[in-house]
């Protein structure tokens, strides 16, 4: 069911996301075949264009950014707490199979805007000379890895989860202030922002008050750290990655949380009007 | 004879009013029931609360012998009194879609239907009129092998004769083993069809009875009686 759920919410989703793409690389390939025409053949009538080109590209760039955001609050309140969700909650699906649908989709699409923009920069700035640098480049960094092996892989690695959950995470929280705000019999839009930013302050006063727990409350940390050997490479990698773990796992630990008050408030407290 | 929706002492709050009062009642298979009532009277919020799109403040409710979820989800066929259609989806879209979610769907029937009401499936629900939609909606319904029909206000928008197309449909097309449940004011065009009613009021159940008894005890059609019961 959850593949079926994930197939119309792509079908729905595509059509917004797919001509935005197609028109962002459009408008870089044209930027790019107008700026390399020869200057001095006729400098107005280039100069103008390219303005006006570059001008709508950073703005498609844009555009794309407030649209994956945009959509991804709209699925999740029109689909499934408006009139739509009359027919999405009596489809004989689970409610976590509907939430983790939305987030899948969701999270492939803002993975889907940032690579198509750092496809479309690829086309604005490549030359022939660029292109063929790649490959070495791409080898030597390797290389460059390999030799610090296998620590600068695992921090590559925990970074990406890193990045994963944290999208995760900005779209739960999205989720959990839409399914409260909607609470409000009246003002369902302001409750939900209010309850993001609520949110805000909370993750913000937890995380301050664990450091604060963890590193100004005794001296337990900091003399383990001041007696490490911060000379050797291996106790840099391990301390980041330490680091990196204790983000990770407090994310997921977040993303937990939201994903338990989407999941309660949609299975205890719905309530469409 | 098994109760397809049973329910006791069953309480729905709304911020502003007591939507349901306590209501207790049995519905069995195999029956067309009327669920009959001036607007307000808490109709919707019994169907609503049916599917799982409301939940009950107190008492208990049971679909086919389970509270509403995923399983009763899977018996239950449900028309909501708005049009809750992906309008960007074309009648073929749709029905691929009831039939990938439903598998008691079938899409043969629909298209049938379809054809008969001259609905041109390849049409965007979004360039349809209020009553094409209804129409539309009431097909998917009405195309499942259900147990347990939910219909809210089925023909409040459609034309009369499009209305007793329907309502033959209904009759002919529900599973004999199934019920039908009918929630309106139009009882002159449905009480034909009936073979129960629940009279609802203020959220309270005013009176439950089948319809040969209505006409045999008290000489009168279930429009008349409603009309003595609810006279303003």
């Amino acid at each position: 069911m959850l593949r079926k759920l994930m197939k119309y919410e792509f079908q729905a989703t595509a059509r917004y996301f797919l001509p935005m793409y197609l028109l962002l690389v459009v408008f870089a390939a044209l930027t790019r075949l107008i700026m390399s025409i020869p200057l001095d053949i006729n400098r107005f009538f280039v100069e103008i264009p390219t303005v006006v080109l570059t001008f709508g590209y950073v703005a498609i760039i844009v555009a794309i950014f407030v649209m994956t955001l945009v959509i991804t609050v709209q699925r999740f309140y029109k689909n499934l707490l408006s009139d739509e969700g009359y027919l999405m909650f009596t489809l004989p699906v689970k409610i976590s199979q509907h939430i983790w649908s939305k987030l899948i989709v969701a999270f492939v699409w803002t993975v889907a805007s940032v690579l198509v923009t750092i496809l479309s920069i690829f086309i604005f700035v490549i030359d022939g000379e660029t292109i063929q640098a790649i490959p070495a480049g791409l080898g030597a960094f390797f290389q460059a890895m390999g030799s610090e092996a296998p620590h600068s892989w695992l921090v590559l690695l925990l970074f990406l989860v890193l990045l994963v959950l944290w999208s995760a995470e900005g779209i739960l929280q999205i989720y959990a202030a839409i399914v409260l705000g909607c609470q409000s019999s009246k003002h369902k839009m302001l409750a939900g922002i209010g309850c993001y930013l609520g949110f805000n302050m909370v993750l913000q006063l937890v995380t301050g008050l664990l450091l604060n727990a963890i590193f100004f409350t005794s001296d337990f940390w900091e003399e383990i750290l001041r007696g490490l050997n911060w000379n050797n490479p291996s106790v840099v990698y391990g301390a980041v990655e330490l680091g990196m773990l204790a983000l990770a796992l407090m994310s997921a630990a977040v993303c937990a949380v939201f994903y338990i008050i989407t999941h309660q408030m949609l299975k205890r407290r719905l309530n469409l009007e | 004879m098994n109760n397809l929706i049973e329910c006791r002492d069953l309480v729905k709050m709304f911020p502003s009013c007591r939507a349901l009062n306590g209501i207790s009642l049995q519905i069995p298979s195999g029956r067309i029931v009327g669920l009959l009532g001036p607007n307000g009277s808490g109709k919707s919020t019994f169907i609503k609360l049916c599917n799982g799109l409301l939940t009950q403040d107190s008492g208990q409710l049971l679909v086919g012998g389970m509270p509403p979820g995923v399983e009763t989800k899977r018996i239950v066929s449900y028309l909501p009194e708005r049009t809750y259609l992906n309008d960007w989806m074309t009648v073929n879209q749709m029905i691929r879609f009831f039939s990938d979610f439903y598998g008691d769907f079938d899409s043969a029937r629909a298209y049938d239907m379809l054809a008969r009401l001259n609905i041109n499936p390849a049409q965007r629900l979004k360039t349809m009129s209020k009553g094409t939609k209804e129409k539309v909606q009431l097909i998917l319904v009405m195309s499942r092998q259900a147990q347990l029909y939910l219909l809210d206000e089925p023909i409040g928008g459609v034309d009369p004769a499009a209305r007793d197309y329907i309502l033959d449909t209904i009759i002919s097309n529900y599973n004999p083993e199934g019920t039908v449940v009918i929630s309106t004011h139009l009882i002159s065009d449905v009480e034909k069809i009936l073979d129960d009613v629940i009279f609802i009021n203020g959220g309270n159940i005013v009176l439950t009875a089948s319809v040969d008894d209505i006409r045999e005890q008290q000489d009168k059609s279930v429009d008349a009686l409603f009309r003595e019961v609810f006279r303003c």
